[in-house]
């Protein structure tokens, strides 16, 4: 009683904001390398991730209808079903858009390493979905 | 799938919002199912069975040839 339970998740969020803020004062004193930038902008991508998380978190405690309510609208079955039709019809048009992205980077002279790399993302992509329908057909 | 959702939902006096709440969904899920945009899941349609203390099919009326159409 009177201990404050151990808030795992803040925790964790904390400890992102804090390695954001390290990673982009670190990269800030090599800004002149290209990796030093890379470094500011992940930091500052960290930063901004975990304390928006840390900032809805803090906003949804004191509003406990409202986290209710939110809670309800992610895990409703139409909203769900929704989400997943909508991703499954962008995977659908995303399979279609590459076959003429592959094209155009034949068609503009695009180092062949270039080409062999983006078909690679396709196919890994095309072996998650064959990957996932599979364990699926097995699980149901 | 047709369902007499409205019907009972009316005669008890119990809004959308309020049967929402009590089914943990949202209204919007509540609004589409009355009229008829969609079908709950077979857990969803118990819930509202059970709400209503009455039994599925009391509410939800399987049609041979719609459900061919929607193929289920």
């Amino acid at each position: 009683m009177g201990v404050r339970k151990l808030d795992f998740r803040k925790i964790r969020y904390i400890s992102i904001l804090l390695l954001g803020i390290v990673l982009a004062i670190f990269g800030g004193f090599f800004i002149q390398e290209r990796w030093g930038g890379i470094l500011v902008g992940l930091g500052a991508g960290l930063f901004g991730m975990s304390g928006a998380q840390l900032i809805t978190e803090r906003v949804m405690q004191r509003n406990p209808a409202l986290q209710k309510k939110i809670s309800i609208e992610q895990s409703d079955e139409r909203n769900v079903q929704i989400n997943n039709y909508a991703k499954a019809k962008a995977f659908e048009f995303a399979t279609f858009l590459a076959l003429p992205f592959f094209l155009i980077l034949v068609l503009a002279d695009v180092p062949l390493s270039i080409v062999l790399l983006s078909i690679a993302v396709y196919v890994a992509d095309y072996a998650v979905y064959l990957w996932f329908l599979n364990k699926k057909m097995k699980d149901i | 799938m047709n369902n007499r959702l409205a019907d009972f939902r009316k005669e008890r006096g119990v809004t959308q919002e309020e049967l929402a709440d009590a089914l943990e969904v949202s209204r919007q899920t509540i609004s589409s199912i009355e009229n008829g945009r969609y079908n709950p899941s077979i857990v969803l349609a118990f819930k509202i069975a059970r709400f209503f203390q009455t039994a599925i099919e009391q509410i939800f009326i399987y049609d041979e040839l719609e459900g061919e159409k929607d193929g289920c």
